[in-house]
C-alpha cells in the first residue's frame, strides 16, 4: 500500500472534482437537454441529492473498513460468492469509464481540433502518458491533478463568464412540463454522472485522514453540481433547447463563443487543449482504480498489469466507428452506471449495517 | 529502471508520432487561403459559393496601394455548399481556411429558395463559427463581395465593421449564425436579417426618411448598375434595412424606417437619431439622439384572439435644435417627449404593417405566446393570425438635455421678442 | 491541517530513508531490495572500519625508518620537504615534513623549527627521554594555534597533504601535527554567476575554511554545526556538512551523511557537481535536484530554513539540499526588495520560464494548426511575411533556436567583452540576414529573441538549462499534434517533475502537493514577518523560532495576529 502513496482529502477533492467536471462533463448537459429540455434543473437537483446519499453510503462503509477498498471488504460483507462478482462488476464499470473518457476525448479532438489525425495516434499518445503516471502511483496522479485543476477551473470559469454576454433568459421559456418518465431518464443520467464518485470506494483506503472524506465528498458533489448547473443554464440561455440538443459538444460550442475582444477570440483551440488534460487525468484515475482493484482481486502488483490493460483499453476504444455509435453506447453505459453507482454502495451499506448491528463489532473496526 | 521510467514514455511519444507521422493537419500559415468573406448565391439549381481570399503578400506590404485589390474573389458551384467550396479548390491552389471568416453574405435568390439547406454547414464545420455575421444581399452575393469599398482593404472586414457598428442609426439588425439558428428552431418567430447593398455611388434620400417611395427609387437604381457590372467594381456598400423571412424563405425587404420600428419593439435599438418635427415652428426639426431603448412585446389574449402590446421605453438626448423655442419650460419638454413617442410609435406601426403585408412574423408575436403563455399558444389557431392580430402600443420617452448649450441659436429680432 | 500533514510527512520520509545511491526504485521488486540493503547496511561500515584499522601503519620509533617510509611512499613528489634537525641541547633528532606551497613557511620557521631547535637549548637538561621531550614540545614549546597529537603514519600523511606540518621525533611512536595551512588563494570576489543589485557582493572562494568562516560570520550561533569529512580516495577532498541544530529536520542530516558515506570509495571530488551527481535522487532528469550557490547570504538563508548545505573544498559552489523547483526561480534579492516588487519580479520570472519553454512550440502549433487563434490582420501579416520561406515552421524554428544555442554557447566561452559583442552580432546581424534571405519569417526572430530573454531571467543557470533542452522535443511534438501536442508535452514534463524527489521531498512541493500555507513564498513573496521560512524542512516537533514574526512598526492587530497565527500553526 505504501508504494502507491497516500493522498490528502484536498487532493481527493480535486481528483473527484476533475472527474465530475472533466471529460464526462461534456456529455451531461446535452443528455439533460435531450431528455428533459428546460426541466433539466429538476433532474439535476434530484440527481445531486442521490449523489449526496451515495457519498453517505460510501463514507459509512469507508469508516467501517478504513484500510480496505471495496474489493477487499465486499467479500467480507456479502460473502465470497456475492462479493467478488460485485467487485468485478464495479471494476468493469471503471474500465468502461476509462475507455469512454479516452474515446470521448478522441472524438472531441477529431471533431474540433485535428480532424485528420488518426484516432490511434491521439489515444495512443495520451495512453502513454497515462501509463507513465499510473506507474508512478496514485500520489503522483493526485499531485498532477492538484497542479492542473486550478487552471482547468479557471478556464471553466472564464468560459462561463465569457458567455454571459450572449445569455438571454427568455430562451429558457417555455418551461413545459414533461412526462415523469422523461424526468426519470434525466435523473438517471445525472445520477450516473455524479455516480462517478464511486471511485471513492476504491480510493478510500488511500485517503488520510479518512474522517474528512465525508465532508470532502459532500463539497465535491455540491461544487460539481453547481458547476454543472451553471453550465446547463448558461447553455440554455445561450443556445436554447433545440440548438443545444443539435450540438455534438454543447460545452465546447460555448467555449467557442467566448470573445473577450476583437483580438482575443477564437481561442477554443487553447481552451480545448487545456481541457483535454482532464481526459488524461480522468483516464489515469479510472485506470488506476481498475488496475488497483484488479490487482487486489488477483493478488498481483498492478504495475505489471498496467501495460496489457492499457493496451486492451486502446483497442476497445478504437472499436466504435463514429460519434453517434459512441453516444448510443454511452446511453447504455448510463443505465449500467446508474444501477451500479446507486445499487452497490446502498446494498453493501445496508447489509453491513445489519450485520454489524447484530455483532456489535462496529466499534472495533473503527 | 529510472532511465526507463523517464525515457520510455517520452521516447514513445516521439517515436509514435514520427512513425505515424504525416503531420496530418499541418498547413503552413502561408499555404492556406484566408477566406474572409463568403457569399452564397443560387445559380439555377446549383449553389454558387463565392469566397474572398485575402492576398497576404499584398496586404503585408502595406497593400491596397496598387491597382489590384488585396483580395481575390473566386467562386465555385455545387449541389451543396460543401461541394461548391471544394469546387473552389479547382481554381485556387490554397485551400480556403474559414477560421478567419468575418461575414456570410446570402444572395437574394438563394434566400428566396430557403436558407435551411445551407445554414447547416455553418454550424457543423469546425472552422466556421457561430459568431459569424449573416447579411442578405440585394441582388447577388458575389456583387457585394466584389465591391471595393474604401477605408478597409478587405471588403469582408469592411462589412464586418459595418455590421458591428450598424451605421449608428439602428436601421439594420445584427444577426449571427447562432441567433439565426435559434430563431429558426423557435416556433412563432421568423428570421430577420440585415440587408446589404452594393452601389456604384451613394444614393441619398431627398426627404426626411419617412417616404417609402424614395426607398423604392433607391432600390430601382440599384438594379441598373447590375447590368453593367463588369465595367467597374462598386465602391459603396450600404447596410440599411432588412430582409424578412417566412419560415426559412425570403419574404421581402423592410426599409430602414420599418426596420427600426421592428428593432424598437424587439429591443434592438441602441443608437441613432430621431428627427422630430418641431411643434412650434413648421418645417423645423429637433434632433434627438437615442441613448438607449428597451422594447418588449407582451402577448395579450382578447376573446381567444391573439394580440400584443408593444412596450418601448426610450431615453433620448436633445442634440440639435432648428427652431428657437426655449425648452427650459418643463411642459415644452413634455410636448417634445410626446412627439418623440409618437414618432417612435409611427415607426413601429410601419414595421408591423409591413410584417402583416409580408405575412412574416419577424416580431415574433406568436413566439411570445409560445414562450409566455404556452397553453394559449396551443389553443389559438395561428393560421388566422394576420387577420386577427391586434397590436397595441405603449411608448414612453425621456428626453435628457445634457449638452454644451442650453438655448438654441436665435436671430437678434427673435431675442428681442 | 497540520496534523494531517505530519503523518504524511513522516511516512514520506520513512520511504526516503532507504539508502540510495541510485534514486528510489518503485515497483514490485522494491520490498526485497529494501530488506537486503537493510540487513547489509549495519554490517558494512563496521567491517570497513576494522579493515582500515588493520591497514594503518604505525609510527616507528626510528625517525629514519619513518622518513624512509615517507620517502618511499612519496617517491617522485618533489614538493614535499623533509627538514631534519636536532632538538635543543638534548640533540634529539626530529624532522618536519610539509608540502611546499601549502604551508605558511614563516610559521614553520619561526614557531616550529626555531622553537624546537634554538629556544630548546635553554630548557632543563634533564629532558632527555624522547617521551618527555615530546610532551614538552606538545605542551609548551611551540607557539602555533593548532596542534594535534597523532599516532599513525596515515594521519601524518593526510595531515601534511592538507597543508599542516608533521613533526616526527626520534624514539616516539607519536607525532605532532601543526596547523600551518597557508596557500595562495583567490581573494573574495563578486559572484559573477549570481549577481544581484542589492545585497552582499561576497562570493565563496575555493578554500573551504574561508567559506565556512563567511557563513559563521553571518551566523554567530552555537547551533550552526559544521561537520567535516573527507571524500575521494585520491583527492581526499574536504567536505563539510552545515546545518543549524534545532531548526533542521535531523532526518535530512542523517540522509545526507548516509548518502555521502555511500560515495567514500569514489576516486575524486573535483567540484560540487561530482558529489551532486552521485547523491541526487534522479540523475537522469534534466532538472537539478540540488541547488548550488556561491553566495554566503543565500546559504545562511537556506540554513535558517532548515536545509542542509554541503561545502566542498576546491570549489566556490556549495550544494543546498533538499531543493524544490520553485526555489530555483527565487533570488536572494526577492527577499531584500519590497514585498510588491519581490512578488512582481517573481511573476516575471515565471512568465520567463513559460516563454522559454513554450513560446517556440506555441508559435509552431498556432501558425501551422490553429491560425484562427491569431487576430485576422496579424495572421495575414504573418502569412505575408512568411511568403517565400521554403521551410515548414518547425524547421524554421529549429534553425533559429539551434543557432541561438550556438551563439549562447560561443559567447560563454569567449572573454567578457568579446562575448557581448558576439551576442549582438548574432542576434542582430544573423537574424536580420536570415530574414532578408527568406530563411525565416520576421515573427520567428521575435519569438526566438523572446525565448532567449525568457531563459535569461531564471536566476539559476542550472535551472535554465532543462527548459532550454525540453523546448526542442516540445517544438517537435507541437509540429506533429499542434496545440494538443504542446499540452501533451507539458503534461509529460509535469508528470516527470512531480515524480521527482529531492532527498525524499517532493520536488514541486508547495504547488503539488499543494501546501497553501507555503504558497506565500512560492506564488507571491509574502511579507517577511509572515514568512515562517519553509516549515516542511524543519524538525517536525520544533516550533519555529520567534524571530521575524512581526513587523515591529506595523501597529495594530493585523501584523501581530497574522504573525502569531503562523507561529502557532
Amino acid at each position: 500500500m505504501n508504494k502507491i502513496g497516500n493522498i490528502s482529502p484536498r487532493q481527493a477533492f480535486f481528483l473527484i472534482l476533475i472527474l465530475l467536471n472533466g471529460i464526462f462533463y461534456l456529455m451531461l448537459p446535452r443528455q439533460l437537454v435531450n431528455e428533459v429540455g428546460s426541466m433539466g434543473w429538476l433532474a439535476l437537483m434530484l440527481g445531486l441529492g442521490a449523489a449526496i446519499a451515495i457519498i453517505g453510503f460510501i463514507t459509512g462503509l469507508g469508516r467501517r473498513y478504513a484500510d480496505k477498498s471495496i474489493v477487499q471488504y465486499a467479500p467480507l460483507i456479502l460473502g465470497k460468492a456475492l462479493g467478488y462478482p460485485i467487485s468485478l462488476v464495479l471494476l468493469l464499470y471503471f474500465a468502461m469509464l476509462a475507455v469512454g473518457s479516452l474515446r470521448i476525448f478522441a472524438e472531441l479532438l477529431n471533431s474540433a481540433l485535428l480532424p485528420e489525425t488518426p484516432r490511434l495516434v491521439l489515444i495512443g499518445s495520451l495512453v502513454l502518458l497515462v501509463y507513465w503516471v499510473v506507474q508512478n502511483g496514485l500520489e503522483d496522479i493526485a499531485r498532477v491533478t492538484e497542479f492542473l485543476s486550478p487552471f482547468i477551473i479557471f478556464l471553466l470559469f472564464l468560459a462561463l463568464l465569457g458567455n454571459i454576454q450572449y445569455a438571454d433568459i427568455s430562451r429558457l421559456k417555455p418551461v413545459v412540463f414533461i412526462e415523469w418518465w422523461k424526468i426519470g431518464r434525466g435523473i438517471l443520467s445525472t445520477v450516473s454522472y455524479f455516480g462517478l464518485v464511486v471511485t471513492l470506494l476504491m480510493l478510500f483506503p488511500f485517503i488520510k485522514p479518512y474522517d474528512r472524506v465525508a465532508r470532502m465528498g459532500f463539497f465535491v458533489v455540491v461544487t460539481g453540481g453547481l458547476i454543472s448547473g451553471v453550465t446547463y443554464l448558461s447553455l440554455l440561455t445561450t443556445f436554447g433547447v433545440e440548438e443545444t440538443a443539435r450540438m455534438a459538444w454543447p460545452v465546447l460550442e460555448m467555449v467557442r463563443m467566448v470573445r473577450i475582444s476583437s483580438f482575443l477570440e477564437r481561442l477554443d483551440a487553447l481552451f480545448l487543449a487545456v481541457w483535454l488534460t482532464t481526459a488524461f487525468l480522468n483516464a489515469s484515475l479510472l485506470s488506476f482504480c481498475f488496475l488497483e482493484g484488479t490487482s487486489q482481486l488477483l493478488g498481483y502488483s498492478y504495475r505489471k498489469l498496467t501495460l496489457p490493460v492499457l493496451g486492451i483499453f486502446v483497442v476497445i476504444t478504437l472499436l466504435p466507428p463514429g460519434l453517434i455509435q459512441v453516444l448510443n453506447i454511452y446511453r447504455y453505459l448510463e443505465i449500467y452506471g446508474f444501477v451500479i453507482t446507486l445499487g452497490i454502495p446502498l446494498l453493501l451499506f445496508l447489509v453491513s449495517s445489519i450485520k454489524k448491528g447484530g455483532k456489535h463489532g462496529a466499534e472495533k473496526n473503527r | 529502471m529510472v532511465q526507463k521510467r523517464i525515457g520510455k514514455p517520452l521516447l514513445g511519444v516521439l517515436i509514435l508520432s514520427f512513425l505515424l507521422t504525416g503531420c496530418w493537419n499541418r498547413q503552413e500559415i502561408n499555404e492556406i487561403g484566408f477566406a474572409v468573406g463568403l457569399g452564397v448565391d443560387k445559380a439555377e439549381k446549383l449553389y454558387q459559393v463565392t469566397t474572398q481570399l485575402a492576398l497576404p503578400a499584398k496586404l503585408a506590404e502595406g497593400g491596397g496601394g496598387g491597382e489590384e485589390p488585396p483580395v481575390w474573389v473566386v467562386s465555385g458551384q455545387g449541389k451543396t455548399i460543401f461541394e461548391a467550396i471544394r469546387d473552389i479548390n479547382t481554381r485556387s491552389p490554397r485551400k480556403p481556411f474559414w477560421g478567419h471568416l468575418n461575414v456570410i453574405v446570402i444572395g437574394e435568390e438563394a434566400a428566396k429558395d430557403g436558407i435551411i439547406p445551407f445554414i447547416d454547414l455553418f454550424s457543423r464545420g469546425h472552422e466556421f463559427r457561430r459568431l459569424n455575421q449573416i447579411v442578405v444581399a440585394k441582388g447577388k452575393a458575389r456583387e457585394v463581395l466584389e465591391a471595393q469599398p474604401k477605408l478597409e482593404n478587405i471588403t469582408a472586414v469592411f462589412l464586418n465593421r459595418l455590421v458591428e457598428n450598424r451605421g449608428g442609426q439602428s436601421v439594420a439588425p445584427g444577426v449571427n449564425v447562432n441567433d439565426l439558428l435559434i430563431t429558426l428552431s423557435t416556433p412563432g418567430i421568423d428570421p430577420f436579417l440585415p440587408k446589404i447593398e452594393a452601389r456604384e455611388k451613394e444614393v441619398h434620400i431627398k426627404e426626411p426618411p419617412q417616404k417609402e417611395e424614395e426607398q423604392k427609387a433607391g432600390g430601382g437604381e440599384g438594379k441598373k448598375p447590375g447590368e453593367k457590372k463588369e465595367e467597374k467594381p462598386k465602391e459603396i456598400l450600404e447596410l440599411r434595412g432588412g430582409a424578412a423571412f417566412r419560415g426559412d424563405k425570403f419574404a421581402g425587404w423592410l426599409n430602414e424606417v420599418e426596420t427600426r420600428g421592428l428593432l424598437w419593439a424587439t429591443g434592438g435599438v441602441g443608437s441613432g437619431i430621431l428627427a422630430v418635427e418641431s411643434p412650434w415652428q413648421k418645417d423645423k426639426f429637433v434632433s434627438l439622439e437615442i441613448k438607449g431603448a428597451q422594447g418588449e412585446i407582451v402577448p395579450q389574449l382578447a376573446a381567444n384572439k391573439p394580440g400584443a402590446l408593444i412596450k418601448v421605453k426610450a431615453s433620448l438626448n436633445l442634440v440639435e435644435q432648428q427652431d428657437s423655442r426655449f425648452l427650459e419650460d418643463p411642459r415644452s419638454l413634455q410636448r417634445l417627449q410626446e412627439l418623440a413617442a409618437n414618432e417612435i410609435k409611427g415607426e413601429i406601426m410601419k414595421g408591423v404593417e409591413k410584417a402583416r403585408t409580408l405575412q412574416s412574423d419577424i416580431f415574433g408575436f406568436e413566439g411570445k405566446f409560445y414562450k409566455e403563455d404556452y397553453n394559449s399558444w396551443k389553443k389559438i389557431d395561428w393560421k388566422q393570425k394576420w387577420q386577427e392580430l391586434q397590436v397595441n402600443y405603449q411608448v414612453d420617452t425621456v428626453i435628457e438635455t445634457s449638452s454644451m448649450a442650453i438655448r438654441p441659436v436665435k436671430l437678434s429680432s427673435e431675442v428681442a421678442r | 491541517m497540520k496534523e494531517t500533514k505530519k503523518p504524511l510527512k513522516l511516512n514520506r520520509f520513512s520511504r526516503s530513508q532507504e539508502p540510495r545511491l541510485r534514486p528510489e526504485k518503485e515497483g514490485a521488486k522494491e520490498p526485497k531490495e529494501e530488506k537486503n540493503q537493510e540487513n547489509q547496511e549495519p554490517k558494512k561500515p563496521e567491517e570497513k572500519e576494522k579493515e582500515k584499522e588493520k591497514e594503518k601503519v604505525n609510527i616507528s620509533p626510528s625517525l629514519q625508518d619513518n622518513l624512509k617510509f615517507l620517502k618511499d611512499v612519496f617517491k617522485g613528489c618533489s614538493d614535499i620537504v623533509y627538514r631534519e634537525f636536532k632538538i635543543g641541547t638534548a640533540r634529539l633528532p626530529a624532522a618536519v615534513v610539509f608540502v611546499d606551497g601549502l604551508v605558511n613557511k614563516a610559521a614553520i620557521e619561526n614557531f616550529v623549527i626555531r622553537s624546537l631547535n634554538l629556544y630548546a637549548r635553554s630548557v632543563p637538561r634533564d629532558l632527555t627521554k624522547p617521551e618527555d621531550i615530546f610532551t614538552w614540545a606538545k605542551d609548551g614549546a611551540m607557539n602555533n594555534a593548532e596542534l594535534k597529537e597523532i599516532e599513525n603514519m596515515d594521519d601524518v600523511m593526510s595531515g601534511f597533504l592538507s597543508g599542516d606540518t608533521a613533526v616526527l621525533f626520534e624514539g616516539c611512536t607519536k607525532a605532532l601535527l601543526i596547523g600551518t595551512k597557508g596557500w595562495a588563494t583567490r581573494g573574495i570576489s563578486v559572484p559573477d554567476t549570481e549577481s544581484t543589485i542589492r545585497g552582499s557582493k561576497e562570493g565563496f572562494t575555493e578554500t573551504i575554511r574561508i567559506n565556512t568562516s563567511m557563513v559563521r560570520r553571518r551566523l554567530r550561533s552555537n547551533k550552526l554545526k559544521i561537520e567535516a569529512r573527507k571524500i575521494g580516495k585520491q583527492t581526499q577532498t574536504d567536505v563539510s556538512v552545515l546545518y543549524i541544530d534545532g531548526i533542521v529536520n535531523p532526518e535530512i542530516v542523517k540522509e545526507v551523511h548516509k548518502r555521502l558515506d555511500k560515495i567514500k570509495e569514489v576516486d575524486s571530488i573535483l567540484e560540487s557537481g561530482c558529489i551532486e551527481q552521485y547523491i541526487e535522487d534522479n540523475p537522469w532528469s534534466p532538472f537539478p535536484q540540488m541547488q548550488y550557490t556561491e553566495r554566503p547570504d543565500k546559504v545562511v538563508a537556506y540554513l535558517l530554513e532548515g536545509r542542509v548545505v554541503i561545502m566542498i573544498d576546491g570549489t566556490p559552489q556549495c550544494l543546498i539540499v533538499p531543493a524544490l523547483f520553485v526555489q530555483f526561480l527565487q533570488s536572494p534579492e526577492d527577499y531584500y526588495e519590497r514585498i510588491l516588487v519581490g512578488t512582481a519580479v517573481r511573476w516575471i520570472r515565471y512568465l520567463g520560464v513559460f516563454t522559454a519553454l513554450t513560446l517556440p512550440a506555441l508559435y509552431i502549433a498556432i501558425t501551422t494548426y490553429h491560425p484562427e487563434m491569431i487576430p485576422t490582420p496579424l495572421a495575414i501579416t504573418i502569412a505575408g511575411t512568411r511568403e517565400g520561406v521554403p521551410f515548414p515552421a518547425l524547421v524554421e524554428a529549429l534553425i533559429m533556436e539551434i543557432s541561438l544555442e550556438l551563439l549562447r554557447e560561443a559567447s560563454i566561452r569567449l572573454p567578457g567583452a568579446v562575448g557581448g559583442t558576439l551576442g549582438i552580432v548574432g542576434a542582430l546581424i544573423v537574424g536580420q540576414a536570415a530574414v532578408e534571405a527568406r530563411l525565416v519569417a520576421p515573427v520567428m526572430v521575435v519569438v526566438v529573441a523572446l525565448t532567449a530573454i525568457g531563459s535569461f531571467v531564471v536566476p539559476s543557470f542550472a535551472a535554465a538549462i532543462p527548459f532550454r533542452l525540453v523546448r526542442f522535443p516540445l517544438m517537435i511534438i507541437a509540429a506533429v499534434l499542434g496545440i494538443y501536442g504542446v499540452m501533451l508535452g507539458w503534461i509529460a514534463v509535469l508528470i516527470h517533475m512531480i515524480s521527482l524527489k529531492s532527498f525524499g521531498f517532493p520536488y514541486m512541493a508547495p504547488l503539488a502537493p499543494l501546501r497553501v500555507s507555503e504558497l506565500k513564498d512560492a506564488l507571491v513573496r509574502g511579507p517577511r514577518w509572515q514568512m515562517m521560512t519553509a516549515p516542511q524542512f524543519r524538525k517536525p516537533q520544533e516550533a519555529p523560532p520567534p524571530t521575524m514574526l512581526k513587523q515591529p512598526y506595523l501597529q495594530g492587530e493585523n501584523g501581530e495576529d497574522q504573525g502569531q497565527g503562523g507561529e502557532e500553526k
